[in-house]
Formats: structure tokens, sequence, C-alpha cells
């Protein structure tokens, strides 16, 4: 077998394809390398994100972590549209009220397409506290793409148009509600909103600060570096949390909503930056001695061309590494700090805001639906995790086969 | 061949300072590339061996810039007669001069960008320098080297990664040529490649030599690839050349014993030949803190009173020989037999290159 044949022919079996290699070099004297055994022009042909991409793919957590985000954040994108309630909207008659039961088998009928009763109340003689009991009188089908609370969509028009919904006057409440009778599960489809998106925009505020900190700090070296390398070590050493209560009582109290969320996601940057910086630096320092920079510094590239064609390409898979790594650290430092009542608070919605209501002991125990929100932020968090190991995995795909 | 030279090496010096403590300090120096002078002719190879940390890549890299000499001068002459000197030359006014003066790196796995296609490493040269003025010029250029060295064109849009490590090195040799330099450094160019592998990219190196009239440095390590490629050879130890001298002299009849101890350890197929391998006591001394006198002195078998004192120069001999020793007149070294077949590297004919070519990428 020739090698022009060889290399025209098919992918196939691996141990066949070894075969025919060492029968290809042993015809024409001409050592192949083992790593293009089975592959074809689209493996030789393929830049470095299409490569970064096949080897992602086989990392299966990570391709079902993308999933999960991707749901999450169009729900949280769709908010309105999946919520059965507005940001704003309560109802105080059914306060601290148990996730609702959907129900396939009617006390009566039998089998019924998906339905929840009425719900009403009593109470309870030696508490004083509301029972909720199910009014098996009345039954209201559980409908997708129904009408429900009339919202703005992305403030462009007024829709009433809702993912899920019962017909009025029944109430459908998925996690129950808190106690101003707010529907848990469309605040936490709210707050996605500002939990998700806190990350990203914490993130790239970091990235921005962090790559220019980096660059400077690696590519100029000397005494610029150690400066910048001390700063970020007395940035780090400062304990979070107290540093982060100290920013958050600057923020005047009556601030408007969007801009406490702006000024949360400077402060969790404060300290998210350093780490981008450190990597950004490292990533400088090691390309320096790359041979393929001297080889483009030999031929005549001045710095800012270096950089630009071989420095940042070269690092921005290791980048985007990082930052998928970063953006649950700011999640969850987002979530402690609106726990803690130093981030957002009521009616601004995140998730750190939702399980401030479930501090005290004796509304866990009596509510323990409060809780939920927990779930999201783990699911978030771990996911984001799979996915940056799985990109960090892929991020060199020039060693290894 | 005795014409003027086309490289100049006057004194250079390349010391990296090591630094310690808290406050960065500079508390000695190792000097890498420590005083070094040689001429360099136009269409010769000159070979520059050593062991290992000997500062012959430091000086090859030196040489092109890559790295900032600390002293010394670098004169190049240019086709028009005139000279310059590219050693203390700042940077923006040293760009337009690279052209000239190219190199073929060692590793062909990390000298190539990864991200870029070969087409665009081989092209990143003449854009950097505008050489071509079109697209289609540009194009025609690169593929013009490509298939001079051997490079299919339809891979020319393949990646790197595509290539094998003999493959990688012609791809490195194309960017090093495309701008039709003078003088090209191939810094250990074939060390990382298979044996097999060595002879063809050796082959295609002397073949481009004739065909461009090209001058080579060669670092190498390898004694019987640079017995094969080099006109003339210098034998650096500890940063400094200890004797330099054509090819065929210095293999026949070393001058140095530093030359003698290193070519002892070539492997010659000979069962007859008794083996006599000259083993050097001791270990290469801290290039920060080199021995008083001749370099060589504690590991030399033949050092006397004078060498642990004096510095010895290197000085030239008949047959522009140069030899940096008290007493090359006076001892007899061995240098090795001659083999006139290739023993283990077997040059492949002009016919099997060209079938080579037409054959593989």
């Amino acid at each position: 077998m020739s090698l022009r044949r060889f290399f025209s022919r098919q992918p196939g079996n691996d141990s066949q394809a070894h075969d025919e290699i060492e029968q290809a070099v042993l015809d024409e004297g001409i050592a192949v390398d083992p790593l293009m055994k089975t592959l074809g022009d689209d493996y030789y042909l393929a830049g470095q994100w299409t490569l970064m991409w096949r080897k992602f793919k086989r990392h299966r957590i990570a391709r079902v972590s993308i999933l999960v985000l991707g749901a999450f954040y169009f729900i949280a994108i769709f908010a309105n549209f999946f919520s059965v309630q507005g940001l704003r909207s309560y109802d105080s008659r059914f306060t601290n009220a148990p996730p609702t039961r959907i129900r396939i088998i009617h006390h009566e009928d039998g089998l019924r397409l998906p339905f929840v009763y009425g719900l009403t109340f009593e109470r309870d003689p030696e508490t004083m506290r509301r029972r909720y009991v199910a009014d098996e009188s009345v039954a209201y089908r559980v409908r997708l793409f129904t009408r429900g609370e009339p919202y703005r969509f992305w403030g462009l028009f007024e829709t009433d148009i809702r993912f899920y919904g019962v017909d009025d006057p029944g109430r459908i409440f998925l996690l129950g509600t808190d106690s101003m009778g707010r529907d848990l599960f469309s605040r936490m489809v709210h707050g996605a909103r500002i939990s998700l998106s806190i990350g990203m925009v914490g993130v790239i505020i970091s990235l921005v600060v962090g790559t220019i900190m980096g660059a400077i700090s690696g590519y100029f070296g000397g005494t610029v570096d150690t400066i910048i390398q001390r700063i970020i070590e007395v940035l780090r050493s400062f304990p979070e949390i107290p540093l982060w209560m100290g920013l958050s009582a600057a923020l005047p109290p009556n601030m408007p909503i969007v801009q406490t969320y702006f000024l949360i996601t400077i402060i969790l940057s404060f300290i998210g930056w350093t780490g981008l910086a450190r990597v950004v630096r490292g990533k400088f320092i090691s390309m320096r001695e790359e041979d393929y920079i001297m080889a483009a510094k030999v031929s005549g590239a001045s710095d800012a061309r270096v950089i630009r064609k071989h420095m940042i390409p070269g690092f921005m898979s290791y980048l985007l590494v990082e930052v998928t790594l970063a953006v649950p650290r700011m999640i969850l430092a987002e979530t402690s700090l609106s726990f803690l009542g130093l981030g957002l608070r009521s009616p601004a919605t995140s998730w750190g805001v939702l399980l401030q209501e479930a501090q005290s002991i004796q509304a866990i125990s009596l509510y323990p639906w409060l809780l939920v929100p927990v779930i999201p932020v783990i699911v978030t968090v771990l996911a984001f995790n799979f996915a940056g190991d799985g990109l960090r995995d892929a991020a060199d795909p020039y060693h290894e086969g | 061949m005795r014409s003027e030279p086309l490289l100049t090496v006057r004194n250079l010096k390349k010391y990296f300072p090591i630094r310690k403590g808290f406050l960065n300090r500079v508390v000695g120096n190792v000097r890498a590339v420590d005083s070094v002078s040689f001429d360099v002719y136009p269409g010769e190879t000159l070979g520059l061996v050593g062991e290992s940390g000997c500062g012959k890549t430091t000086l090859g890299r030196c040489i092109v810039r890559g790295i900032e000499p600390t002293e010394g001068s670098i004169v190049l002459r240019k086709p028009d007669g005139t000279t310059v000197d590219i050693a203390g030359m700042e940077e923006r006014y040293l760009r337009p001069q690279r052209r000239a003066f190219q190199m073929v790196f060692q590793d062909p796995y990390s000298s190539l960008d990864p991200r870029m296609s070969v087409f665009d490493i081989i092209a990143e040269p003449l854009r950097i320098h505008r050489i071509a003025s079109t697209e289609k010029e540009l194009e025609t250029k690169v593929k013009d080297i490509a298939s001079v060295v051997g490079l299919k064109l339809e891979h020319l849009k393949r990646y790197p990664h595509a290539f094998s490590g003999g493959q990688r090195q012609r791809i490195g040799i194309a960017r090093a040529l495309v701008t039709n330099p003078e003088l090209v450094i191939a810094d250990e160019a074939v060390s990382a490649l298979d044996v097999s592998i060595q002879a063809q990219v050796l082959n295609l190196l002397k073949q481009l030599q004739a065909d461009f009239d090209l001058t080579y440095i060669f670092v190498a390590h390898d004694l019987s690839v640079v017995e094969y490629i080099a006109d003339r050879v210098a034998v650096m130890y500890l940063g400094q050349i200890v004797e330099l001298a054509p090819t065929d002299e210095l293999f026949r009849k070393p001058l140095h014993p530093y030359s003698e101890a290193l070519l002892s350890s070539v492997p010659r197929p000979d069962p007859s030949r008794k083996r006599s391998k000259l083993r050097l006591a001791g270990e290469v001394p801290n290039p920060s803190n080199p021995p008083s006198g001749c370099r060589f002195h504690p590991r030399c078998p033949y050092a006397k009173d004078v060498c642990r004192q004096t510095i010895p120069e290197l000085r030239s001999l008949k047959n522009g020989r140069q030899v940096a020793c008290h007493f090359a007149e006076e001892i007899d070294l061995v240098g090795v037999p001659e083999v006139r077949t290739e023993p283990y590297r077997v040059p492949l004919s002009d016919s099997a290159v060209k079938e080579f070519s037409e054959n593989k990428v």
C-alpha cells in the first residue's frame, strides 16, 4: 500500500490502520506520525477551535453540563414566560402555602389529564397557623401556553401568555409560596436572571482588568511585575466576607436596584480579577519562551504583532477555561453576599435573596420548601465546574491525540 | 573561498544575570557566551559543536538577535558590499535587516505556531517585510518555496499538527528561506528527528545551499552530522571557542585536548578499531564561576601549571586553523579515522530525494 493511498483512505479500524502504517513505513522508508492513524483531511485542516470542540464533545459530563446551563440561561432570559407571577406580584390569601400537588387521579372521575384542586385553608386552633387543604370540589386543569397574569415581554409588548398555569381562580404554586404569598418557583425563575448574569458580568469586568494587569505584568516583567504581583497578593490575603461587608456598607441603602446590582458586581470583581491576572501573566511568561514566538521575532515581527497574532490566540482557550471556572465562584459569592443581607434586597430577587428568607430555623422547619433555591445554585455551580473541566482538557488540543 | 567574510563576530558576550532574594539583586552572571570571535565566509557551512550547556545555542540565538547580546559586534556584509553591525542595533532599525539572516529551530514541534496554517506560517515573514505586493504574488512565493523544500501544495492549508517531525522541519526551513536570506542559522536542526529523517533533511539543506548560495551556521552536538555537513567546525567549551578548523583536519588531527575528547565519543562501526574512549574527569564547571587560566584545565589530561594561571588565546596556526591551547604544537592528539561511507546515516541519492519530495507531503 503506498503512502498516497494510505492518506486518502477512509478512517477505519484502528489496529488495521496501525499495521498499514507500519507497512507503509517499511515500503517507503518514511516514518509516519502515529497521531495520524485513522485521521483524514478534516483533521488536518481543522483549526484550533474545531479541534477543541471535538475534544470537548468527548467529555460527556461537560456536554450534559453545557445543556443544563443552556436550559437555565434560556429560562432566565424568558423568565416572565416561565413564571406564573410577576416579580412584584403577591397573593396575600395564600401565604406560606406548600407546593401544590399536581394530580392525575380525580377522586370521582378517576384518571384525568393533570389538574390541581382548589386551595382553601383552615386555622389550627392551637397555633393559629394556617393549614392549607385541597378543596376537592373544584379542579383546574394544568395548561401549557395558557393565559395568566399579564406582563410586558422584554418591555416590548404586552402579553399574558405564560408557559404553564391553571384557569382562574385556581392557583398553582409548584414550590409553594413565601410569607407574602409570592410563588417560590416564579421567584426562582426571576432570581435566575440576576444570579446567572451577575456571574457573567462580574467575570467580564474581572476579565478586562485581569487581562490588562496580567499582560502588563507578564510582558514587561521586572519592577512592574513585582509591584502588580505584590498588589495581587495583598488583595488576595484580605478575608473576603469582611471586605465585601465593608464595601457593601458604603453603598447607600436606597439606591435603585440596577445600580446596586452593578455596584455589587464591581465589588465581586474586586478580588476576582486577581486570579485571572495570574493566569494571563503565567501564560505570557511561558509563551514568551516558546520557539515559535522566537521564530516570529527573528522573522522581524514587532512586539505588537507577536502579541496579536501569536500570544493572544494562544491563550484565548485557557482564558475561556478560567472564565468558566470563575463564573460559579462569582455566583456563589453573590449568593453568600445576598444571604448575609449585604447584597441585593427584596424586591430584587436572586437565589441568595430567596435563601436569606430561609435563614431562621423556625422558617425552615415550618416551611421547608423555602430551601429549594439551594438546588439551582448547586446545579449551576456544578455544571460550570464540569464544563470548565471539559474545556480544560480540550484547551490544548495539540498535545496527545 | 577566502573572500570577504559574510559575517564577522568579534568578542561577542552574553551574560545571564543570576538574581536572588526579595529584591532580585544580581549576584552573579552565567557567562553563556564569553568573548567569542569568528568569521563566516559566503557559501560555507560553519559547524558549531560542544556539549550541552556550552553556549552554542545561545551563540546562535545572539547572532540572529533572538536574544540580546551583552557585548561585542556582529557585522554582516550585505550583497552591495556595505556592512552593518547588528549587535547593538535598536530593534526598529534591525527589523528591516532581519530578512537577510534567518533561523531554523531545533524542535519542529514547538517552533511552528499550532494555530496557524502552514501557508500562514510560511507567509508570515513575507507579510512582515512586505515583500509581496499583492496577495497573488504572496501565494506564488509561498508555493514556490514550499515545493522547493518538498511540501505538497495542497497541504498548505493544513495545520502543523497534521505533519510529522521531518515534514514540520521542512516547513520551518521554508519559513527561514522565504525571505531569500544570505545566512541561515540552523540550531540543532536535525537533532529532534528520527535518524532516517535526519539524512533527508540534511540532504535537503545541502541541496538548498547549492541552489540558493546559502551560508550556514550549523549548531549541533552530533559530531557525525557536523562531519557530514560542515566545511569548518568551531568547538565550544564553556562559552568559548577552543578550536576552529576545517572539518577534515579537525576530525583527523584535533589540536585541542577537548576536541580530542569530544571526537573520541564518535561511534565508528569498525570492529578492528580499538575503542580508546577518552573519559573526561569531573563535571563541566559552573559557567558563572569558570576556572582560572584555561577553562578546560581541571579536566584536561595534559594540563600543566601554566594552564592554571594563564588564559590561552585563540591563536591562528597554519591551514586556517585556530586553537586556544598553550601546548597545541607539543601534544600529539588522536582524531577519528576517516570513514568514507556514512556509517549509520546513509545519505539518500538525489533520485531518492526527488522521489521523496514527490511522494511525501
